[in-house]
């Protein structure tokens, strides 16, 4: 293929080169971008909770009677609870994970006040306060020590901490504060208090949408009354349940309101809502982009071919193939696309440098350019072809028609 | 002589019906994406207390002991909540601006109509009587209560017009009782008020800042040790406290409350400053507030909803974005308007040989670019109502609405940018040598 007078004839009239170029580079830039941004929603969306999604049914328990024996009504949930078919593991907690409410305390190698500074509290983990069941419940793996038992379980009143003398740590987190051997039999201070760490289990994750550590958490044995009830259920029967759940609770006791009855998938859909919406939102803008792209190429292609009508015409009648002529349209659009993309490449990392700037973006990985960069020569190339089949139709008889 | 143009223009665009129909949708979708997100982000960005915004303020006090010097939204030391041990230091010193102290609780209500069960739908909020007037609550029937409830602390409760509905069946319920808290207390209905949720919910930015429901009930604060409510929101502390029950909470350190005071002008506000400063300087001798620097701050509604950040980082990000694409569409509308001009070369020729000045020649064209810049910004107003529908829908929230002043600034918008990317096509065409054109036919 001869690029000479390729080159020559857009060179001669620029215009339409150039608005084609700076539109694919500014395209490139915001898509590259926006797939990134999309990555990494769904990457947080998909991330394992460490905890078994599909069988868990949680709700909020709420008393309003003053005169009610909270903890021997806990034992008659569990037990009316357990009766039910399907179900494997009751707990009550202070809280769930990607659920509302999110108890978080510094976590420190001394005593607070006695060394200064964050190198002594360097993490805020959020804690789990439940029975010694609660693994159970959530489906936790243990990757040393042991789990609670009866021995660790603590009474308390304590609306501040917890009042445990020992816990176990997300394997994160247990990293994090003892990078080398193991982290079981250390002690470490959590609102004050010493706690021995008696095992580490792989992960669970914070309540709420977990912000950047959604990993650090503490599992400490202090059984609760109310608060969070979470049901371990075959995956099946849970929707069963779930209907009858409010009128079962309120039945063994009515002195208590019993609501936000949700599965774990809900909550997570619910957590992960804004995210949701930002991918929707971002696909949709970049879809309309990438349309608008392409119909602004075949449109600029189409009116550079009526422009050279006669052109074409001359060349096909001093011997030029249909095939040529395709070829000669289809690799202009491959330069300029080609220069185009280049120029994006630099403006993406532009872009992205101004929103790692002003916003908690991190640093765009190459391969998204390379993808919206392949996404643009594809609908650039189909783009032009429509245009550029009609201009290798056109008659060789039109060069003699005109002067 | 527009007329003749408009008409002149018309006939343009039907002669060239594709390229016409994508620049205006080039132009509609850049203006639809943009308005879109920009109505969003008003929408969000809307400060509820309108003309009584610079006259409310809320206090901050740098209540610790030891280097907590990055406490706050903005890291200035500031906790935007206060301890329960400040709200009523500052309740009762002796200043006669209006004020109030407030924190939200969870608490079950027990409706009088038949086989309704106990709810906790509706949220509880302790304030004083100047919450009322202060953040604009409208009342239907009955008043505040008195000021010496505000004083003594009593049963009485102001609850919207909703919740009065769902407890005795009817909106007046001035005068009744019902039962809350504990299944058993009887608390006196002295107000209802018409429903009561501002967005954002500038009165209390410590829990959500766009609640699906406002308070249902309100409680006078000065009840607050009596009734010995947990609060529902969010308690922070910046040393290990232990706290075993509501009265622990109220001696502690933690901070989980919100004060506001109205202050009408530069004087007052000035008087409270200084009082702020006396104030910490004298908790700093009494042994409270040990950091190197006590001291207190006020914001007024529009600071404190920015230093809140309330808008969050993803509307801004699509608000760029958006722009971005409407960048984009433009470009592509002058290379699109470029193609549509150039294929009317010849009878531009022909009209600049029969005497049409280029001026007249470029404003004609001008015409025709701001036909197609209305009409794009017509369907863009279409699709921008679209959009807000599918934002509603994916963030269930009922806030993205088309603001009537940006149906105009969307027109506006899309007829200058349309007249922008007009120029350099229709330079073009007016600056071609008709002779040129005319050997061609």
């Amino acid at each position: 293929m001869a690029l000479g007078p390729i080159f020559r004839s857009t060179l001669r009239n620029p215009t339409g080169a150039v608005l084609i170029a700076l539109q694919i580079a500014l395209t490139l830039a915001i898509a590259s971008n926006t797939f990134y941004m999309v990555k990494q929603r769904i990457d947080k969306m998909n991330r394992d909770t460490g905890v078994v999604n599909a069988e868990l049914l949680t709700a909020r328990v709420f008393y309003f009677g003053s005169a009610v024996d909270q903890e021997a009504q806990a034992d008659i949930d569990r037990k009316a609870l357990m009766e039910i078919p399907g179900v494997k593991s009751v707990s009550y907690s202070n809280s769930i994970p990607l659920g509302g409410s999110n108890n978080t305390s510094s976590l420190c190698f001394e005593q607070e006040g006695s060394v200064l500074g964050d190198d002594n509290c360097p993490h805020s983990p959020s804690y789990y306060r439940s029975d010694v069941n609660f693994h159970e419940t959530m489906g936790l793996k243990l990757l040393s020590g042991r789990w609670l038992n009866d021995s660790d379980a603590i009474e308390s009143e304590s609306i501040s901490s917890t009042a445990s003398r020992t816990m176990l740590l997300s394997d994160v987190l247990a990293k994090l504060y003892f990078p080398e051997g193991s982290a079981v039999g250390k002690q470490l201070y959590l609102g004050g208090r010493p706690l021995t760490v008696v095992g580490v289990y792989e992960r669970m994750l914070r309540p709420g949408s977990g912000g950047t550590n959604p990993d650090h958490t503490i599992l400490a044995a202090e059984p609760q009354t109310s608060g969070y009830l979470s049901i371990r259920i075959e995956s099946d029967r849970i929707e069963q349940v779930k209907e009858k759940l409010e009128a079962t609770m309120v039945g063994l006791n009515d002195q208590r309101v019993v609501s936000v009855i949700r599965t774990l998938d809900e909550v997570a859909e619910r957590t992960y809502r804004r995210d949701k919406a930002m991918v929707v939102l971002l696909l949709g803008v970049v879809a309309l982009l990438l349309v608008v792209t392409a119909l602004g190429v075949a449109g600029l292609v189409s009116f550079t071919v009526a422009n050279r009508k006669k052109q074409i015409g001359t060349r096909r009648a001093l011997g030029a193939s249909k095939r040529d002529i395709l070829g000669y349209f289809m690799s202009e659009n491959f330069a300029i696309t080609a220069t185009a993309l280049l120029l994006g490449g630099f403006l993406a990392y532009a872009l992205n440098q101004y929103l790692l700037q002003s916003y908690q973006l991190s640093r765009l990985e190459v391969v998204y350019v390379f993808i919206a960069a392949g996404c643009l020569l594809f609908i650039s190339q189909m783009a032009t072809l429509l245009p550029a089949l009609r201009a290798s139709r056109v008659s060789p008889a039109i060069a003699t028609r005109t002067v | 002589m527009l007329v003749y143009y408009s008409k002149l223009a018309w006939r343009h665009i039907l002669q060239t019906p594709v390229l016409s129909l994508l620049i205006v949708m080039a132009i509609a979708l850049g203006i639809g994406a943009s308005m879109t997100m920009i109505s969003y982000y008003k929408a969000m960005a809307h400060n509820p207390a309108e003309e009584r915004s610079d006259s409310l303020f809320a206090v901050q006090l740098a209540a610790y002991g030891n280097d907590m010097e990055e406490w706050g939204r903005d890291s200035d030391g500031l906790p935007i909540q206060l301890t329960h041990q400040d709200v009523k230091n500052l309740r009762e010193a002796e200043l006669s601006f209006p004020r109030t102290g407030m924190y939200q609780f969870m608490t079950v209500v027990t409706s009088q109509r038949e086989g309704v069960a106990p709810s906790n739908d509706y949220a509880g909020r302790f304030v004083d009587r100047d919450f009322f007037n202060m953040f604009d609550v409208k009342f239907l029937y009955g008043e505040p209560w008195s000021a010496q409830v505000d004083k003594e602390g009593d049963k009485h409760a102001v609850i919207s017009k909703s919740l009065s509905e769902w407890i005795f069946g009817e909106a007046n319920s001035v005068g009744k009782t019902f039962v809350m808290i504990d299944g058993e207390m009887l608390f006196t209905v002295v107000g209802v008020y018409e429903d009561f949720n501002p967005q954002p919910a500038y009165y209390d930015l410590s829990t959500s800042y766009f609640p699906g429901e406002g308070p249902g009930v309100f409680l006078p604060y000065s009840s607050v040790d009596t009734l010995g409510r947990f609060p529902m929101g969010n308690i922070s502390g910046w040393f290990p406290e232990e706290v075993n029950s509501h009265a622990d909470l109220m001696k502690s350190e933690y901070v989980w409350q919100v004060f506001w005071v109205k202050l009408d002008n530069e004087e007052q506000r000035e008087q409270y400053r200084a009082f702020l400063k006396a104030y910490s300087e004298e908790q700093n001798k009494l042994g409270r507030f040990q950091n190197p620097n006590p001291r207190g701050d006020i914001k007024d509604v529009k600071t404190w909803l920015e230093y809140n950040e309330v808008i969050n980082e993803d509307n801004k990000v699509m608000v760029g974005l958006s722009l971005l694409f409407l960048l984009v569409c433009l470009v592509n509308a002058v290379g699109l308007l470029l193609a549509k001009f150039l294929r009317k070369m010849n009878e531009a020729g022909i009209r600049r040989a029969l005497g049409a000045s280029k001026r007249q020649i470029f404003s004609q064209y001008l015409v025709e670019v701001g036909m197609l810049g209305v009409l794009g910004g017509l369907l863009g107003l279409i699709l921008a109502a679209f959009g807000l529908w599918a934002v509603r829908e994916l963030y269930e929230t009922d806030i993205a609405r088309l603001d009537p002043t940006l149906f105009m600034g969307a027109l506006a918008l899309s007829l200058f940018a349309s007249l922008l990317t007009g120029i350099l096509p229709a330079l073009r065409v007016c600056n071609s040598n008709p002779s040129l054109f005319l050997k061609a036919q």
